[in-house]
């Protein structure tokens, strides 16, 4: 027995090193390496068609992205259709279901939500260029699944919580913590069903959660990479 | 290396499946916490932002740190993974988002909890970090050098029933890597408060306590208390009490005025207790005041704040809180033309940038002043409520029932339209809550009682009250109650049962009793001597009675056997319904000795069973002891393993799953699966907080939890974990049962809640199937498919993905009807009719698995309406669903060709082209016959046209599962006329008109 410990111990001792040498660039580079970012870094736009999953309704839904930051969301329902757009430098928001039948330039807060999400490589990549402060926080339990979080900061002090899985290295949930007109909000995105599109991991689910409680789904049927995407589509949208 | 692999794998070959379950099985299962904010619970500590006094920050003595940023109007708990019980919270000041926690509430009454050290953010609470001292149990002041941020000083008051050397006053100099401890008197000596001369970081003012709690008694005071100084940053100490009574002292607070730094103030316990100011940073003292405030409860208060802007006004939390204008010569109440707030006031913080503005803690949650204490606001969103008991009634919905500490007794409804709101809580009992029931047969009566065993029957119908304490009669001698005395209703046989040192059974719900036992306890008499508890201050509240009965369980197959647990360590039996006792200790092996028996719970599925939970913290045994019996008590099995962590107060059988056990103890849930061999903490929503007592609700199968510090916690529906076995935990997918589904109706209510309110949440309403996955699904696609009962496909829906039990709600709804394009959203058409109620079957598609399980949906349980009226209502909602479908296609007809007779008209002339102009404007007036075209303000639709008329009607008969009006079923013929006419009219112009214009 006693010698089974001591071969218990060791292994422990060696698996534990192993993981406390790994560095936020290792965690990354494996990240990386799981979601294909090679095969990302050439694609130049980018459509995901699904639903949009919200109180009991479903929404089709589409997302289009462009280089270097274009951005467009669009979703119909009852023949109504709410529309974000942004160009890289403006943004606008239509939206027939909060009564406004004009397309409304975003503030800034918005605008600085859009530039995120504009963002096709994802925020993590080149994070330095970007002006963001990211550090790897550790490993934690989330759910069950050990993951690595990595939490980024912006310029602004909006904090992006990544947890990647420890073994996949997928990124399974960010949590977002925003200031919005000088208050802090918070979310949970979730992320599972990946799919492979050619060479890319693609989150298939995407489930929004605030204080716990899931507010919205998105399911995502198809993605399309690297098709003609005019540029108008992220101007001002039509009334 | 492959040797190593053989091992590893031999390894957890070894281990149970069960023995793998963590908290993450139990998955998507999840506490729902009902409240109540309405009454809160006993607030420790206070501290705010000197800045920014609209950040708050706030300790309770049971329910964790909760953080405002907007002055109370809402909050959020910010330690949840950790201990709940707080002593202080100190903020570095100069660096706001740096913040120390130190745990183990200092109030030491007789329910305190404990603490397990000290903790540190440095982001605002986002993330925190163990900083040691864990073994301090208590902690209630820590001062941080405002120069130098890494030095800061922790007062350890330490262990409560017992002799600890870990106590005394602390300094790290390097941010709590490293302790010194820089101050010690004795074992039963601890810090119990510290100052800091803001003018000077090395001056330290620390007073030390000398005291001891135990089951039976409490002593304030001893030689070890006494008042120090250093002015060298804690490496020498000096007695600064020149001028203090004589003889020994009890419990001291310290403080120096933010604006007058000479004035230190010190509350003195001690035979006649007095408030002293030193003008001299401590050299002298003048007594100030002995008004009899000065000697109150100095357990449970002792605190001196002075203004942070005023030198001469101090203020003294008590029972009430108290203020002098005169550096503390006369106090009175700040409360000019207001004061109306729960008393025992443990907390209080004065904003130094405005002190008009301050916090207050009581018993009952925190309250803010505007006016210098004139008038104060309750703050409605703390839910850390301290209960004692729970119990359930079998209504739809059913209500939950429980005492708390110092808040009386209270009910609620388990489900209200809208949420659970604090009005939703009806106030049933008075004084520390304790047991509360409704009762079985009646629903105007309620049982409550307080302290000391004073039961009371309520029937809210007549407003009037029965006192049905038991009494002493000829030969019992004085009776003895437990400061929280069972009372319990048998569960075979619906009996109440009380328990004093002796039981007394009432077969007729408290009118008549019968003593059905001898006295059951050690009969100490050197463990009846409350009268005298206190030591310098005499307190015999009936919270140190001891040698008293503190757990009766009837067995739930045999009304003869009761068993019984005293406060002084017995465990006792009768087998014959009270005509004989036997007492059983002997036979537990390792029970400690008069300790209480917080809990039995006799076996649910076989009379020789029993199940018991030990609680010896009050011996200064901080550890779980948990015993498990077969043979009525001939022998006996401890079931603790080191998954366990804090004392124990209850252990409960599952009602349905016989190897399902549940346990609560100081520090949470925990639950087994296989009857007590692994036991894991349920973390998802239910905080590491005190789990006193459990009650299941048979027709929901639901747990609902009492909590001492974060109220009512309810686990909806636990039939999932109940079929949690060993077969399905070794699959990588597996289906679980869930209750049945019923549909409901709610009845929507208008009542605006605001932020600043507490709002229990719901359980869900949506019909759901639950599976275990040993793994989350993180690649690939993974989906439902729902099929009616003949197999036909209704639609695709998200799977749930993650590790454990998922539980998926199902939209069991048709898809919304198609409706006649407008600029307005039309509500009432914004979902489909539900399915009809019946068996269904739901395909999970993981990867190329696919895994088929059936969706039963019941139709409304006891619904008042006849088959035909049923049926009725679901042909002429689907007669508007199809109408509204139907308008929207001849819609899109009318607009389709309403564009193509546009695009013809540059190339007509003449009398054709006025033929196409007319034909347009025919369009352009059916549409806007049909819908409504211009865009309304806040979802009211500026016009109501054909579409919105007919949606009127479908959303209205779609709401109520009963007939339908004759008046909604006319008009809606009388729709469906003008539908057919729209119809016809453009079908007309599409065969006659059209080819007119080629």
């Amino acid at each position: 027995m006693k010698k089974i410990a001591v071969l218990f111990s060791a292994l422990m001792l060696v698996s534990g090193t192993f993981l406390s040498a790994q560095s936020l660039d290792d965690v990354l580079k494996e990240h990386y390496k799981a979601i294909g970012m090679e095969k990302l870094l050439k694609v130049n736009s980018l459509k995901t068609t699904g639903k949009l999953l919200q109180s009991g309704l479903e929404i089709p839904f589409f997302q289009m992205a462009k280089r270097p930051d274009s951005f467009r969301v669009e979703g119909t329902f009852q023949g109504l259709s709410f529309i974000q757009t942004y160009n890289g430098k403006e943004g606008w928001n239509l939206n027939p279901f909060a009564g406004a039948t004009e397309p409304q330039a975003f503030t800034e807060d918005e605008m600085k939500s859009m530039k995120y999400s504009a963002d096709i490589d994802g925020m993590l990549w080149n994070w330095k260029e970007k002006g963001y402060t990211v550090t790897l926080e550790g490993k934690e339990d989330m759910e069950g699944t050990s993951c690595f979080k990595i939490k980024l900061v912006t310029k602004d002090g909006d904090v992006f919580n990544h947890y990647i899985d420890a073994d996949s290295y997928m990124m399974i949930r960010t949590n977002t913590k925003v200031k919005v007109q000088g208050n802090e909000s918070e979310s949970d995105t979730y992320f599972s069903n990946y799919m492979q599109v050619e060479g890319l991991a693609m989150p298939g689910k995407v489930d929004t959660k605030v204080n716990g409680q899931v507010v919205m789904t998105i399911i995502t049927d198809k993605v399309e990479l690297n098709i003609d995407l005019d540029k108008s589509l992220f101007e001002k949208p039509a009334k | 290396m492959k040797a190593i692999y053989l091992i590893f794998t031999l390894f957890l070959g070894w281990t149970s499946v069960q023995a793998q379950v963590t908290d993450a099985t139990f998955g998507d299962i999840q506490g729902r916490q009902i409240g109540p904010a309405k009454m809160s619970g006993r607030i420790a500590c206070i501290t705010a932002e000197n800045r920014d006094p609209n950040i708050v920050w706030v300790g309770a003595a049971g329910g964790g740190v909760w953080k405002s940023l907007n002055q109370g109007t809402t909050f959020k708990p910010m330690f949840d993974d950790y201990t709940q019980s707080i002593g202080t919270i100190a903020i570095d000041q100069n660096h706001p988002d740096t913040v120390w926690v130190g745990t183990g509430e200092v109030w030491v009454r007789n329910s305190v909890s404990v603490g397990t050290g000290i903790y540190r953010t440095t982001n605002g609470g986002e993330k925190w970090e163990f900083k040691g001292l864990e073994k301090s149990e208590r902690i209630g002041r820590i001062l941080i050098d405002p120069s130098k941020p890494d030095v800061v000083y922790a007062a350890v008051m330490g262990a409560l029933w017992g002799d600890s050397e870990d106590r005394g006053v602390y300094k790290t100099t390097d941010g709590g890597k490293t302790w010194a401890k820089i101050l010690y008197v004795s074992p039963s000596t601890g810090c119990a408060d510290m100052a800091m001369d803001p003018k000077n970081p090395l001056v330290i003012y620390a007073s030390m306590w000398d005291f001891r709690r135990l089951a039976y008694t409490f002593r304030s005071g001893g030689p070890g208390s006494a008042l120090y100084k250093s002015v060298d940053g804690g490496a020498t100490w000096n007695k600064i009490q020149k001028g203090f009574p004589e003889g020994n002292l009890g419990r001291i607070a310290v403080a120096v005025s933010p604006v007058a730094p000479n004035y230190l103030y010190a509350l003195v316990e001690a035979t006649k207790s007095a408030l002293y100011r030193s003008s001299d940073q401590g050299v002298t003292w003048d007594k100030m005041s002995d008004q009899t405030m000065t000697s109150d409860r100095p357990f449970y208060y002792s605190q001196i704040v002075p203004d942070p802007k005023e030198a001469e006004r101090v203020y003294k939390p008590g029972t009430t809180l108290w203020m002098s204008p005169n550096g503390g010569k006369m106090f009175q109440s700040p409360s000019v033309s207001g004061g109306s707030y729960h008393s025992d006031t443990h907390a209080f913080w004065v904003s130094p940038v405005d002190n008009r503005l301050m916090y207050l803690g009581t018993d009952g949650g925190v309250y803010v002043s505007a006016d210098k204490g004139n008038t104060w606001r309750f703050v409605q969103n703390l839910p850390v409520s301290q209960f004692y008991h729970v119990s359930i009634d079998r209504k739809d919905p059913y209500n939950v029932y429980g005492g708390l500490q110092d808040n009386g007794s209270w009910m609620a409804p388990s489900r209200k339209a809208g949420g659970i709101k604090n009005s939703d809580w009806q106030n049933i009992g008075f004084g520390d809550g304790f047991y509360a029931y409704g009762d079985p047969d009646n629903p105007d009566i309620t049982y409550s009682q307080y302290q000391g065993g004073r039961i009371s029957r309520t029937n809210h119908k007549t407003g009037e009250s029965k006192y049905i304490k038991p009494f002493s009669e000829e030969g019992t001698g004085k009776l003895r109650f437990n400061w929280n005395t069972p009372a319990v209703f048998g569960a075979k046989s619906g009996w109440l049962y009380v328990g004093a040192q002796y039981i007394f059974r009432s077969k007729d719900k408290g009118d008549t009793f019968e003593r059905i036992s001898p006295d059951l306890t050690t009969n100490d008499p050197a463990r009846q001597q409350q009268e005298k508890s206190g030591g310098l201050t005499i307190d015999n509240s009936s919270a140190e009675n001891n040698t008293t009965v503190f757990s009766i369980s009837e067995s739930p197959l045999d009304e003869n056997i009761v068993w019984a647990g005293t406060d002084d360590g017995n465990i006792q039996l009768t087998t014959d319904g009270g005509k004989t006792w036997a007492k059983l200790n002997a036979a537990v092996t390792g029970l400690p000795p008069l300790a209480f028996i917080s809990h039995i719970d006799a076996g649910r599925f076989d009379k020789n069973v029993a199940w018991v939970t030990v609680d010896a913290h009050r011996n200064g045994d901080l550890k779980p002891y948990i015993y498990y019996t077969a043979d009525l008590g001939k022998t006996w099995k401890s079931l603790v393993t080191p998954a366990i962590e804090g004392y124990c107060h209850v252990i409960k059988q599952d009602p349905v799953n016989s190897d399902v056990i549940y346990l609560g103890t100081e520090s949470g849930l925990f639950i087994s699966l296989n009857k007590g061999i692994d036991w894991c903490r349920f973390k998802n929503k239910v905080p590491r907080t005190g789990v006193y007592d459990m009650a299941f609700q048979p027709e929901k199968k639901d747990l609902v939890l009492a909590t001492h510090g974060r109220g009512i916690i309810i686990i909806d529906d636990l039939t999932s974990i109940r079929n949690l076995t060993e077969p399905i935990l070794a699959k990588d997918f597996a289906f679980l049962p869930v209750r049945p589904y019923y549909f409901t109706s709610e009845v929507n209510q208008q009542d605006f809640a605001s932020d600043a309110e507490f709002i229990g949440p719901n359980p869900s309403g949506a019909a759901s199937i639950s599976y275990y996955m040993k793994k989350r699904n993180v690649f690939g696609e993974m989906y439902l498919e729902i099929y009616d009962s003949n197999g036909k496909f209704l639609k695709k829906l998200p799977a749930g993905t993650r590790k454990g039990i998922n539980i998926v709600q199902i939209a069991t709804a048709m898809e919304p009807p198609k409706v006649p394009k407008s600029p307005n959203l039309l509500g009432e058409a914004a979902f489909g009719p539900e399915y009809q109620p019946g068996k269904y079957s739901i395909k999970v598609v993981k990867g190329t698995d696919t895994f088929t399980t059936d969706l039963v949906l019941n139709d409304v349980q006891n619904s008042p309406h006849s088959t035909a009226d049923r049926s009725l209502q679901r042909t002429t909602l689907m007669k508007g669903y199809n109408m509204l479908e139907n308008l929207a296609a001849i819609d899109e007809q009318i607009l389709a060709t309403r564009d193509a007779l546009k695009a013809k008209t540059a190339a007509a002339k003449g009398s054709n082209l006025k033929k196409i102009q007319s034909l347009i404007a025919d369009c352009e007036k059916m549409h806007e016959q049909i819908s409504a075209t211009q865009p309304g303000e806040g979802g009211i639709a500026a016009q109501v046209r054909l579409r919105e008329n007919i949606a009127e009607i479908y959303g209205a008969v779609g709401g109520y599962r009963g007939k339908p009006t004759n008046l909604q079923i006319n008009a809606l013929e009388l729709y469906d006329h003008q539908v057919q006419d729209f119809g016809n009219r453009i079908a007309a112009i599409i065969k006659n008109e059209m080819p007119k214009f080629k």
